[in-house]
């Protein structure tokens, strides 16, 4: 595997736990005042 | 960490689009300097916009009276220049910078996700249209109007509005959308593509500041977005999160918002606080003054924005222990901005100066902001701020705050970056004007709305008292000087482009770091070949 797809994979890597992290927050944040 | 980058896959793409021209050149390119271009574009043009709604405001607050327009279409005025300042011009600007720049003053060939970054840009646009569709519609008697709640959105209003509301609420998801694709970028950039050898800790300020700026975004965005989603909810499937005749909580709205919004302000001031140790230190021919304290302060001052949100809602009730730790975790970010200062200071202290554009807006952002963060401690004292809570005080001391910061901090960095941009020196004559009106115009329309605070004046309303009729009239002379302060900055910029002096690759004779290295105007990808750090 070349340097740059290894590069490519680690940058979308990375990428793929900041969406992971903004989707889990904004979830919480509907679930957490949801009316009860 | 993978240091040796080339240019990727991608990145190889950008020479072939590179040479189509036109409108598909600009809708398809993944280049950090055409797409830095184009945030920048898109935050001026909505500078402009913002500013003549705020124009047609001051223009109905010139005298007592209503004489141009009724309230509802001033309310509407009032609400779309804040969500059109924050998000449309500072946000975007200093995503503009970011792209432009981050890759240069770290050693990068380009932003780490070229195609995502692309696709943040262009979500901008309908965005902004989505915005202000209602308002433009409503001009011509279609609809009720944009959304009109001020840009705080408070519930119970935020649910009776009119349609325009549902428009803004989808116009906060894709720009929410847009600034979570920018903050990712910037982040996995750093992290993954600095040039070797540089560390954290030997990494320019500008790239820390956004850094943090880029971690702040994210965990606030998706709170907001979830806010609005509420507030959809409840406007149109019977959910009752805010609306109390449902057993809602309309004070719940103000939690959420704050909780972004206060972060908000560190996010439109991080970035500058990043830029502008970087021109001091060019036009002071020094070294930054104690680099690791400006470091840890902005980190400080990152992890401080997301624990003091409640301070805007001091009047909203609440406990009052709830209230002294409120007023005292809020001064306790002045601590970390008073090391920034201090740094700042001593970094012009005793150096060779000169007084150049940049640095001339780099030394009015300190003390302007200066006042901001001052007069910031007087309304975080829960005992004092009743008397000032939606009160002009209120509204000149954020300005205080955020004009210096994403204006003039803003211009101090473009300016500064604007021969490496080109290729060409700005007209040093024309920017010192420049910088003399918007120090005239800031001071003449914010200093008056200080005084009638005090005095007594609430905010968001389109007739006053006579009493306040002098000092409002002085306010908008003001406010029209800063106005036509900003078509001067685009006239020097084009100047600029089109007839400047050709500028050394280093174009400040004090300047330091990776991006003076390069030839001026920088090639389409800086760095093929990674600059190694010591």
């Amino acid at each position: 595997m070349s340097i740059e797809s290894k590069n490519d994979q680690q940058n979308a890597r990375l990428a793929l736990k900041l969406i992971a992290m903004v989707v889990v927050i904004f979830l919480i944040t509907l679930w957490k005042f949801r009316p009860v | 960490m993978a240091h040796d980058m080339t240019h990727d896959s991608a990145h190889a793409g950008h020479d072939a689009h590179y040479h189509h021209g036109g409108i598909r050149h600009w809708l398809q390119t993944t280049n950090h300097k055409d797409i830095g271009i184009m945030y920048l574009i898109f935050g001026i043009t909505m500078l402009l916009m913002g500013g003549a709604m705020i124009l047609g405001v001051r223009a109905e607050l010139f005298m007592p009276g209503l004489q141009l327009m009724q309230p509802e279409f001033f309310n509407q005025l009032i609400t779309l220049h804040g969500l059109i300042m924050v998000f449309g011009f500072a946000m975007p600007v200093a995503t503009g910078l970011a792209n432009y720049m981050l890759p240069m003053v770290i050693g990068a060939p380009d932003m780490a996700l070229p195609r995502l970054n692309n696709w943040g840009f262009w979500i901008l646009p309908p965005a902004a249209v989505m915005l202000t569709l209602p308002f433009f519609l409503g001009i011509a008697n279609i609809g009720p109007g944009a959304v009109d709640t001020g840009w705080t959105m408070y519930a119970p209003l935020s649910l009776q509005s009119g349609w325009g509301m549902d428009f803004a609420i989808f116009a906060i998801h894709m720009l929410g959308v847009s600034s979570i694709l920018g903050s990712i970028n910037v982040i996995v950039t750093i992290v993954n593509m600095r040039a070797p050898g540089m560390t954290f800790m030997k990494m320019p300020l500008f790239a820390h500041g956004f850094l943090v700026t880029a971690i702040l975004l994210i965990s606030i965005m998706p709170v907001f977005a979830g806010g609005v989603t509420m507030v959809l909810m409840d406007r149109h499937f019977d959910t009752h999160f805010f609306n109390a005749a449902g057993g809602g909580d309309p004070v719940l709205w103000q939690h959420i918002f704050w909780f972004m919004g206060h972060p908000e302000v560190y996010v439109l001031l991080l970035p500058i606080t990043g830029a502008i140790p970087h021109v001091l230190s060019a036009f002071s021919r020094k070294e930054t003054y104690g680099y690791k304290a400006q470091v840890y302060s902005m980190w400080t001052i990152g992890a401080l924005a997301f624990v003091v949100w409640a301070h805007h809602m001091f009047t909203s009730g609440m406990s009052v222990n709830a209230q002294m730790y409120f007023m005292y975790s809020t001064m306790l970010i002045s601590l970390p901005l008073a090391v920034l200062f201090f740094c700042w200071i001593a970094t012009v202290w005793r150096g060779s100066l000169s007084f150049e554009t940049p640095m001339l807006f780099a030394l009015g952002f300190i003390i302007l902001f200066g006042w901001g963060g001052l007069t910031g401690l007087v309304l975080a004292d829960a005992a004092a701020d009743p008397q000032y809570h939606n009160a002009y005080f209120m509204v000149a001391h954020f300005h205080y705050a955020l004009y210096p910061t994403t204006v003039m901090g803003s211009m101090a960095a473009i300016y500064y970056w604007l021969p490496k941009w080109t290729g060409h020196m700005l007209d040093e004559k024309l920017g010192r004007i420049h910088f003399w009106i918007v120090m005239l115009g800031v001071n003449l329309t914010f200093i008056p709305q200080f005084l009638v605070g005090l005095s007594g004046m609430p905010r968001r309303i389109p007739d006053y008292p006579l009493m306040f009729a002098e000092w409002n009239k002085l306010s908008t002379i003001g406010a029209f000087i800063l106005g036509l302060s900003h078509l001067l900055f685009i006239y020097i910029v084009l100047k600029c482009i089109r007839e400047g002096k050709k500028s050394a690759d280093r174009s400040w004779e004090g300047a330091t770091g990776l991006e003076w290295t390069v030839p001026s105007p920088a090639p389409y990808h800086t760095f093929e070949t990674q600059p190694k750090i010591d």
